[in-house]
């Protein structure tokens, strides 16, 4: 193999892999998209195999049992159109921009242009200071379409932005889960009802780092009754260092 | 084994539509994806899992995935076959390392290689004649070939496989991933 990771992949497809081995190419699948192609191409390669397994007769018994498990089995909704990730948010860039013209006209400041641009210069930059995230995650769905974006911020507030084609199931809620130690387990860092931009509790988290996996799951209404993902997985994404 | 094996029992369905209309919520294009492919996606889970109770809990579980999940199909992205199968073979290799490792080790043994499910050629011999992945699995060495398919097909580890074809694990693994590298190459 070229790489490591090109092994990794192949021998994950063909099933090889056990123990942490086995949990690297999960963890690997789920959060690099570089390593799903990778893996998916080799799933392409070898598909055909599984066509020379024989033909086992199913009763309908073993329909009506997957029939039965549909009705409580959410679908996962299409994200139609993926709105591009823009962050931070510009809207608000905006606004400052606009306070600032009209704070320093009231001021009487309507000398040189030169020193007008100047103020409204320093205004953008003290915005984009305190809405600067230090780290970003963009989750996407399976189908590879961003979904939804996290921001961390240096002060310790983090934030969920969903994009707007993007629903939560009917009688159901999001939980947003991250996992501070990729070998461990998830921690949850909210419920939500329906898909708007929240703040997130990073209270039971230390600050979030670099790779970092984030993961939004279909529950309850309430949450997850166990304190560990239980339904589909929507979307996930590895937080980067913003710049 | 007849040469039906090779052949698909329903009629053909258009299993990428069957997706896009599993994923408006019709159950009919489910059991039709069911009706066409749950008897092949068995055998698969058998040929991993060698138990029917298991390898029927894998395919359930794989059409609740299936319906879950039909929204997020990207046709550009690949056959709807093989994304189909690539759910079914992760959720039955699940079980398998996860969940009934304790129980299969106590029945594996009996099985033997000697089956004729088990033998690669004849594995081989049910891939079709013009297949590109037939003639290249056919340029490799014929016991790494088996390795490789003995590998897909049943579900043995690097171990498994060195202890049941009788080399030390470190050229098992050397050889996986030469034999690996030497399909890519012939494939691409």
């Amino acid at each position: 193999m070229t790489t490591d990771r090109e092994r990794l992949a192949a021998e994950h497809v063909m099933g090889l892999l056990e123990g942490d081995e086995r949990r690297e190419a999960e963890r690997l699948a789920a959060s690099d998209p570089g390593f799903d192609a990778m893996a998916r191409r080799w799933s392409e390669r070898l598909a055909e195999i599984d066509s020379t397994a024989p033909s086992v007769p199913v009763d309908d018994a073993l329909w009506r049992r997957i029939e039965a498990g549909l009705d409580t089995t959410p679908q996962s909704v299409p994200v139609e159109d993926a709105t591009p990730v823009l962050i931070p948010n510009p809207f608000s860039a905006f606004k400052a921009l606009w306070r600032s013209l009209h704070f320093w006209r009231i001021a009487g400041l309507t000398g040189a242009a030169a020193s007008l641009a100047l103020a409204v210069g320093l205004g953008i930059l003290a915005t984009q200071r305190a809405r600067q995230p230090i780290l970003v995650a963009v989750l996407m769905t399976d189908a590879n379409q961003p979904a939804a974006v996290i921001n961390a911020f240096a002060n310790g507030r983090a934030e969920l932005v969903p994009f707007g084609s993007v629903q939560v199931p009917h009688g159901h809620s999001f939980e947003i889960w991250t996992f501070p130690d990729p070998k461990g387990a998830p921690v949850s860092l909210g419920v939500l009802t329906q898909a708007r931009t929240a703040p997130l509790d990073l209270g039971r988290v230390s600050a979030p780092h670099a790779d970092q996996l984030f993961a939004i799951s279909v529950e309850p209404p309430t949450g997850s009754p166990t304190g560990l993902p239980t339904g589909p997985v929507m979307m996930k994404g590895t937080a980067s260092t913003a710049l | 084994m007849s040469a039906a094996l090779g052949q698909a029992v329903s009629p053909p369905v258009d299993l990428a539509d069957a997706l896009r209309r599993c994923a408006a919520g019709e159950r009919s294009a489910l059991r039709a994806v069911y009706d066409a492919e749950a008897p092949r996606m068995t055998g698969v889970a058998m040929r991993l899992l060698r138990r029917r109770a298991l390898a029927e809990e894998a395919v359930h579980d794989t059409f609740m995935q299936v319906w879950q999940r039909a929204a997020t199909y990207d046709p550009a992205r690949g056959e709807a076959r093989t994304w189909l199968y690539a759910i079914l073979r992760h959720r039955a290799l699940n079980i398998l390392r996860t969940e009934a490792r304790v129980d299969l080790v106590d029945d594996f043994e009996p099985l033997g290689l000697v089956s004729e499910e088990e033998n690669a050629e004849a594995l081989v011999l049910r891939l079709s004649d013009n297949s590109a992945l037939r003639r290249c699995l056919d340029r490799l060495d014929p016991t790494r070939k088996q390795a490789i398919l003995l590998a897909y097909a049943h579900g043995l580890t690097h171990g498994e496989l060195a202890g049941r074809l009788n080399v030390p694990l470190g050229t098992m693994k050397s050889w996986i991933r030469r034999s690996l590298l030497q399909l890519r190459e012939c494939l691409a």
